[in-house]
């Protein structure tokens, strides 16, 4: 298996090597590739300037989300590159039809492309051998239109998976669903939450040694958060950790090696809250998994507690805003850490984990980098939890650091929400330095690629206030840019040297993913509709075409049927950031989209909603 | 402003803002637990004398006295902002929900509607409706655009207009079947661990009613059910709908604002019985009795002391107003809502 080298300076990613052979193996003939021990087959990059050499790796393919369970959201093709690519040309496009928030990662398996839409979770087939990408399929899950009621920020699914000739996918209301590939017949369904709860799903599903892994969403609502493995063949649940609570619920046994002291001890998921809380402390997990096939370990992380005022839950409030490593296979926890205890801001620790092997301190470690929420970048070494970097990669006054001996957050306690104190100036607001919008990784610069927000909010607890007709007490936040007047950012990061290596300024947050190619071409798209190629090594603009509709989706890229490389996006503006267009706020509310409004009141006259499949090649 | 206008609004405040003080002396009479406090609930089916009730930690007085401290600092700014007269008034220009009993409606059904009148009345004009569904947004879209000057009711402590002398103070209310002989008055009451309940859910981060938060604190979350405040807007008066769930015995109890369901009580097909929630400041600080004023434009002092003025004088009618639609109302220990102004 994967093994750590003493590389030296040599930059390592033996897990995309991995990856790829695993994606390979999948495609053809899943179940072997589950059930043989994978040799790897490791391919060295070199931290700056090398090309990837090994093309004949990448499939073409793009089975899920983050491309592979390394979750670097990289292809390694390499036909458009920077020196051709200012004559990408769109080839052809696809309406899905729905006007919600599109985040979802178009999939590419077999010559097919697979998409599902924001609510009511309609899945395509699209064929690719045909000229324009006809129709094969479509799937119709009918959701419970209750489940609209809800969604915290706009319906939004975050994609589906490919994985042993079946398409995998959950719906709003909550249920996971198993389809066959190649007709788009229904294998099963699984309904594994109850809106009535609060529960609802955005998340995509990853598909791991035959477990299909599905975590809710709706802490507003105070549901309590868990992670679930189904089985890939029959949809029967086979193990549900739970995030808050008892030990025995949270999948908590003697295997548990959490790092630090403050992660150590019984039941803390029931000791760090306050009688009963943990009951509705949420936590849920609506983000991204991660796998390390070496250690047979998932990764993964928690959102915030809700929907408790802070105030409401003294404690560290476990195991909220933090990051699980698992066995898959069992769902029992190896270890925990916590990136936000007791959070103050809704800080939801639920974005992606690149898993890489990187050069720290003259060794080779196997790492997570992630840029979190709260405006850091972790890179955490993935055997043990440990925090071995935590750099800020965006204005912060919440806090003041994590401290690396103790791994806890320094928190400011000027921002810390009190009764009846108006508290301004905190950075990063409630979505935080960076939300759920995943990041790319490249091997041939070495750099992580982040597309985030740069907003800063005024928070006033415990404000008395009023719904028709009546009373109650409740917190009111109003966002607005950070310094600079950004209110978003596309940035290059060193996780290495833990800098940013180049930043480009956005008018709105940048709230579509990222994808890195092996051309040295990156890709993402801005909430006003540009859908945008920069040069990997400077940032410079490349590209850009202009969308119907703003894009908050996940860029992909693929080897046609006709050998040529191609990159598709999803635009259809909305999710938490553009609710004030999907769902036709009113932009004179400030504290609409819970307090998002305020800092977009300007999107409605920038872009209108609108669900399309855009594809672009080289002519 | 002026320093010597600010000194007069500062020596002023305890005096003519008396009922910014209200959940503090109402903190503070809890904490006494003295036999003083009578503090009824006037409702047609129900007149009750409340338990003794038990002593709340300092927290609540701690919490009541920053509330204090903010109101009163609230009530001095919006002094400074005090502006040139404007035009002599044509009309009382009112925001107003057009689908809200009792409350309000289009058809100047609710009780805000007839208070607006008797208001009108005194000041010699004519009233005149801007019509806007009451949930986020409305004060933004009525009151501070300028569209009408003043809102009928708003928690007194209310951040975005400056309120006028409360003219109720109401409590949120345990609301069941007469013939259950439930008898609830507390949310520590055990039978409520095994009752099928129902709240009204806010929906926002770090909002939701205050029985939403206090069931769910004692861990009472698989037997609530969530009646969203927003419903149903093709349907009339959609807040009502936790009230007809009472009625439909989908729920055993429904825990709502009082004269929502003091109204709809009333009007039920079934006897239904009403109970104030105790305790009235749950811990940490989670009130569920609020006093209830009109809200005008932070600016409009001069307006809001008219209402003041207004609101006392027609104190009586007032009563008799929310007698006639039922409005549960909560004493303060001094025996009176309004007269405490000297």
């Amino acid at each position: 298996m994967q093994r750590a080298r003493d590389g030296g300076s040599r930059f390592l990613l033996s897990t995309l090597g991995i990856v790829l052979s695993l994606i390979l193996f999948s495609t053809c003939s899943p179940r072997r590739a589950t059930q043989n021990n994978l040799q790897p087959n490791e391919t060295n990059y070199q931290n700056s300037g090398a090309h990837l050499s090994s093309t004949e790796q990448e499939d073409g393919q793009w089975p899920m989300p983050a491309k592979n369970y390394s979750s670097t959201r990289f292809s390694g093709l390499n036909e458009i590159n920077s020196g051709n690519a200012q004559s990408l040309k769109l080839a052809w496009t696809f309406s899905t039809g729905v006007l919600r928030g599109h985040e979802a990662a178009p999939i590419v398996v077999n010559n097919t492309m697979y998409i599902v839409t924001p609510y009511p979770n309609i899945v395509y087939a699209l064929d690719l051998t045909q000229p324009g990408a006809p129709l094969k399929w479509k799937f119709e899950p009918n959701p419970a239109s209750a489940s609209q009621g809800v969604a915290c920020c706009d319906f939004v699914n975050r994609g589906l998976v490919y994985y042993d000739n079946r398409i995998y996918f959950n719906t709003l209301d909550d249920q996971t669903i198993a389809l066959d590939a190649a007709t788009g017949n229904e294998v099963w369904r699984t309904k594994v939450g109850e809106i009535n709860l609060g529960e609802s799903i955005t998340m995509a599903p990853l598909v791991v040694n035959g477990k299909v892994l599905v975590g809710n969403s709706g802490g507003e609502f105070g549901v309590r958060g868990w992670l679930t493995a189904l089985d890939a063949g029959s949809g029967k649940v086979v193990w549900k950790a739970y995030h808050t609570g008892p030990d025995a619920d949270v999948l908590i046994g003697s295997n548990f090696k959490p790092f630090y002291p403050q992660d150590q001890g019984k039941d803390l998921g029931v000791a760090s809250w306050p009688a009963d809380a943990w009951k509705i402390g949420g936590g849920t997990t609506w983000g991204w998994i991660s796998y390390d096939p070496d250690q047979n370990l998932i990764f993964y992380g928690t959102a915030n507690p809700g929907p408790w005022n802070p105030d409401q839950r003294p404690g560290d409030n476990k195991w909220t805003c933090g990051i699980f490593a698992r066995n898959p296979d069992t769902g029992e926890a190896r270890w925990f850490y916590q990136f936000t205890p007791h959070d103050l801001h809704d800080y939801d620790g639920i974005n992606e984990q690149i898993l890489l092997d990187l050069p720290i301190n003259g060794q080779t470690r196997k790492v997570i980098v992630r840029p979190e929420r709260n405006g850091y970048v972790y890179v955490l070494d993935r055997t043990t939890g440990q925090v071995l970097s935590a750099n800020p990669f965006a204005y912060i006054t919440s806090t003041k650091g994590v401290d690396l001996n103790t791994g806890r957050l320094i928190e400011n306690p000027e921002m810390k929400p009190e009764v009846g104190k108006v508290v301004r100036n905190i950075c990063p607001a409630s979505p935080g330095a960076k939300d759920w919008q995943p990041s790319a990784f490249s091997p041939n610069t070495g750099l992580v690629y982040i597309p985030h927000q740069n907003l800063c909010m005024d928070s006033e607890s415990l404000e008395a206030n009023y719904i028709a007709g009546t009373p109650y007490v409740g917190m009111n936040a109003r966002m607005y840019a950070g310094p600079g007047g950004n209110r978003g950012e596309f940035l290059a990061w060193d996780p290495v040297n833990g800098k940013k290596v180049w930043a480009l300024p956005e008018k709105f947050p940048v709230w579509s993913g990222a994808l890195a190619t092996a051309g040295d071409v990156v890709f993402y798209g801005t909430m006003d509709g540009w859908f945008k190629a920069v040069d990997a090594h400077s940032g410079n603009l490349l590209w850009q075409f202009k969308c119907g509709s703003g894009i908050i989706g996940q860029p992909i890229s693929y080897k046609g049927p006709d050998g040529k490389q191609y990159i598709a996006i999803l635009a259809g503006v909305g999710g938490w950031s553009g609710a004030i267009v999907a769902g036709g706020l009113d932009p004179r509310d400030a504290t609409g989209a819970l307090g998002f409004n305020n800092a977009m009141s300007d999107l409605p006259n920038a872009t209108t909603k609108g669900g399309m499949l855009y594809v672009f090649s080289l002519p | 402003m002026s320093s010597p206008f600010l000194k007069r609004s500062r020596r002023r405040c305890p005096r003519h803002y008396p009922t910014n003080f209200s959940l503090s002396s109402l903190a503070q009479a809890v904490l006494r637990g003295s036999a003083r406090h009578d503090w009824r609930v006037r409702q047609t089916k129900v007149y009750r004398t409340l338990a003794r009730t038990p002593a709340l930690p300092v927290l609540v007085a701690l919490a009541a006295i920053a509330l204090l401290s903010l109101s009163c600092t609230r009530s001095r700014g919006s002094s400074e902002q005090v502006t040139a007269p404007t035009q002599p008034r044509t009309a009382l220009r009112v925001c107003s929900d057009p689908n809200n009993l009792p409350f309000s409606n289009e058809r100047g059904e609710g009780f805000e509607n007839k208070l607006a009148e008797i208001i009108g009345r005194d000041m010699g004009l004519k009233v005149e409706y801007t019509w806007w569904a009451q949930r986020r947004g409305f004060f933004r879209n009525t009151l501070k655009a300028g569209a009408c000057d003043v809102v009928m009711g708003v928690p007194a402590a209310f951040e975005m207009a400056l309120t006028t002398s409360p003219y109720y103070r109401s409590t949120y209310v345990f609301v069941s079947r007469t013939n259950r002989h439930l008898a609830i008055s507390s949310l520590d009451d055990p039978q409520l661990r095994t009752l099928r309940l129902g709240v009204q859910m806010v929906g926002d981060d770090f909002s939701n009613s205050p029985p939403a938060h206090a069931l769910s604190r004692r861990g009472m979350i698989q037997n609530v059910k969530g009646y969203t405040l927003y419903g149903d807007y093709s349907k009339p008066n959609p807040p009502a709908e936790i009230i007809d769930a009472v009625e439909k015995n989908d729920i055993d109890v429904g825990i709502a604002w009082g004269p929502m369901a003091g109204y709809f009580a009333r009007h039920a097909r079934l006897p239904l019985t009403l109970t104030p929630v105790t305790p009235q400041i749950d811990q940490p600080f989670l009130p569920f009795v609020f006093d209830i004023s009109m809200g005008v434009r932070r600016e409009d002092v001069a307006l809001k002391e008219q209402l003041d003025r207004i609101l006392d004088k027609h104190r009586a009618d007032i009563e008799e107003l929310l007698d006639d639609y039922g409005v549960p109302r909560v004493g303060g220990p001094e025996g009176s809502r309004m007269n405490a102004r000297n």
